[in-house]
């Protein structure tokens, strides 16, 4: 499967990798593609403003149109919990005091995860709807990549963890046997903290539960090979390729999902063109070329010696780089059993839709 | 407060952080100071225990490097700091254990630098943490301030004696990795400001995998210009090669247009990461892999910017 038949048949296309490979640019042009023949929504988390600009799309929660067949969803999972938890308060009073607790304001930290946990959330609903035949999902780079994907452990730890149980109920709080963990936690914090967390957790009950039947049908559908389609964007550099390839372990081991296919960007082929360079090392060949270039560009001698100097500086660097690229690029093939295709590296970072057009067409080219 | 200095760097996954955290160890090594590099396994893959290049350089002893591993460090603080005795046990294996810790922000953190300041004790001159590769690990240096407004007792009181020690000048220096391209570039300036703002004393910024300095020269780049975009300058170059098969000349050309880009916007972001004030620039170039690099980058990163910029 790969990635032109998954953008095709898919309902879901998900693109996974850490941080700074570009991902959040190939889910953006896998979905230009697709929306050539599919109603396509691409759904990025907390991305840089940049790309929102150069879409023309503003960082919040509602959906933008950017062209014809293609919608942009970029979600803020910090204003997206917020406006959950104004959702589900009970009164404006309760609202105001959670807001402004020390628990709430950690509650990004407490539950490491929560941003995938908004995520799924939204993304649930999305897919619910019907609205698009295909959403393409660009992972928000966390600590561990698949975290996205396994934000349901997490999150079904801490409900089951019997931590929570006991805050249902806060006034057995500090019931002895049973109790020795909620000791532990008043110990270690206050009993201030500890009312707090009970009063947003009993607050939130409901809240929770909703979440949790979300997180579990999403659950559903990303280990349903049918709907969806998993693809893990790299690029061929040292540090890249072991995150890549612990990536690729966790989701086919860990989770017992497949990777359809392997993206490795900003890549630098090795290039033809060395023998030029290594024709400059002849004298004879240096001292003609000199005269034409001189003849061509209209400059003295001493200019064309300068660019030949910095050009064949700048075609070994080249030339160094490409060779460590192809190496790791052949890490990654021999780590990831699928299909792998690389998108060369381009002049420029994204500005604009045309800038985006350039990548789709360096990522499907026909 | 007595003891060795604590060096930790920051940046974001990518751009080589831990290759240079490694390279400036191997370099205070060398200068005569005994030095403690330090990673931390990430615990839900135990197979990250990474092997350094710096373990293979021969640093006559003065180089150690330490694994830590954070799940078992924060068992140890339970154990300790709030002295649960015989509970302890209990607790650590009791299934809402985990949940607690999830709950509990910091705590991770905590306990790695609760290690580090007791290390700092054992005759080091220098220690070098290359945090986890999480976001920027800049949360690192702000967990003891955040873990001590929830937290109570002694945990609390250690809690701010290790924030007091990352934020105090003669102890901590933090450096923060970067590349010369447009995201790493912007992060680094907010990171930056961020740091600042918390008092935390930022000392070096590293620009690493820096481009060589070519088509710099006005008149060069004319010509690199010329030869792209005029198809009669091109076939003239390529007729050069008399006698020989024609020569492609577009991919190379291409090649060094790709080069000439990158340099022009690398130049573009040093000058912005300048801005930063009271912050030492350093310029690593792009170092082919070879048993010689860690070496190699370690010479880079004593050399004024000016000597690649």
């Amino acid at each position: 499967m790969n990635l032109e038949q998954a953008l095709a048949t898919k309902k879901l296309v998900v693109f996974l990798g850490t941080g700074g490979v570009g991902k959040t640019t190939i889910a953006a042009a896998s979905a230009l593609h697709a929306s050539r023949t599919r109603k396509t929504l691409v759904l990025t988390v907390d991305p840089a403003r940049r790309l929102a600009d150069s879409l023309g799309v503003k960082l919040g929660s509602e959906i933008v149109n950017v062209r014809p067949n293609l919608d942009a969803l970029m979600l803020d999972t910090k204003a997206a919990l917020d406006a959950l938890v104004k959702r589900y308060a009970h009164d404006a009073r309760t609202l105001h005091r959670i807001l402004n607790s020390r628990f709430y304001e950690q509650l990004s930290d407490a539950f490491a995860g929560s941003e995938e946990f908004v995520a799924m959330g939204a993304l649930h609903d999305l897919i619910a709807d019907g609205q698009y035949d295909l959403v393409v999902v660009d992972t928000p780079p966390s600590a561990h990549a698949v975290e996205f994907l396994r934000v349901n452990r997490r999150l079904i730890r801490v409900f089951e963890s019997g931590v929570v149980k006991y805050l249902f109920k806060p006034t057995r709080f500090l019931r002895l046997g049973g109790g020795a963990m909620m000791q532990l936690l008043t110990r270690w914090t206050s009993n201030e903290y500890v009312e707090e967390m009970a009063e947003f957790m009993v607050t939130f009950d409901q809240m929770f539960r909703d979440m949790e039947t979300r997180v579990r049908a999403m659950d559903e559908v990303l280990n349903d090979p049918a709907r969806t389609s998993l693809h893990v964007v790299a690029t061929a550099e040292e540090e890249s390729v072991p995150r890549a390839t612990r990536l690729y372990r966790d989701i086919t081991q860990t989770l017992g999902l497949r990777v359809d296919s392997a993206i490795v960007n900003r890549y630098h082929p090795r290039l033809p063109g060395m023998e030029v360079t290594e024709m400059l090392d002849n004298p004879a060949f240096r001292a003609g070329s000199v005269k034409r270039i001189g003849a061509a560009a209209r400059v003295d001698p001493d200019a064309a010696e300068r660019f030949l100097d910095d050009a064949i500086k700048a075609a070994r660097f080249y030339d160094g780089l490409a060779r460590d690229q192809a190496r790791y690029a052949d890490k990654l093939r021999e780590e990831m059993p699928v299909p792998v295709r690389v998108v060369p590296a381009m002049q420029g970072s994204v500005h604009d839709l045309a800038g985006l057009e350039r990548v789709r067409a360096a990522l499907f080219p026909q | 407060m007595p003891g060795a200095r604590l060096s930790i760097f920051l940046g974001k996954g990518g751009v080589g952080r831990t290759t240079l955290a490694s390279a400036f160890a191997v370099d205070r090594a060398a200068a005569g100071e005994r030095v403690l590099l330090v990673s931390v396994i990430d615990e839900d893959n135990p197979a990250s225990r990474i092997t350094h290049e710096a373990a293979g350089i021969d640093t006559r002893g003065r180089l150690e490097l330490l694994n830590l591993d954070a799940r078992a460090l924060v068992d140890d603080l339970v154990r300790r700091v709030t002295r649960l005795g015989a509970l302890a046990d209990y607790v650590v294996k009791h299934p809402g254990y985990e949940g607690m810790i999830d709950i509990v922000p910091g705590v991770r953190e905590l306990a790695i630098l609760h290690t580090l300041a007791k290390k700092r004790g054992e005759g080091y001159d220098r220690i070098v943490l290359d945090p986890p590769a999480t976001g920027h690990g800049i949360h690192f240096l702000e967990a003891p301030e955040k873990s001590a407004r929830i937290l109570a007792g002694p945990l609390r009181a250690r809690a701010e004696e290790l924030r007091d020690m990352l934020h105090d000048p003669t102890v901590t220096d933090v450096v923060i990795v970067t590349l010369p391209e447009e995201m790493p570039v912007r992060e680094t300036m907010e990171l930056a400001a961020s740091l600042r703002r918390q008092g935390f004393p930022l000392d070096n910024v590293a620009v690493n995998k820096w481009l060589p300095r070519v088509f710099v020269d006005g008149q060069s780049r004319a010509v690199l210009d010329k030869l792209t975009r005029d198809a009669k300058a091109r076939e003239a170059f390529e007729r050069s090669a008399e006698g020989r098969a024609p020569i492609q000349v577009g991919p190379w050309l291409a090649a060094l247009n790709l080069v000439a880009a990158q340099r022009a916007e690398a130049q573009g972001y040093l000058g912005e990461l300048r801005g930063l004030e009271g912050v030492k620039l350093s310029v690593v170039p792009y170092i082919a892999e070879s048993s010689r690099r860690l070496l190699r980058v370690a010479e880079a990163m004593q050399q004024p910017p000016e000597a690649f910029a």
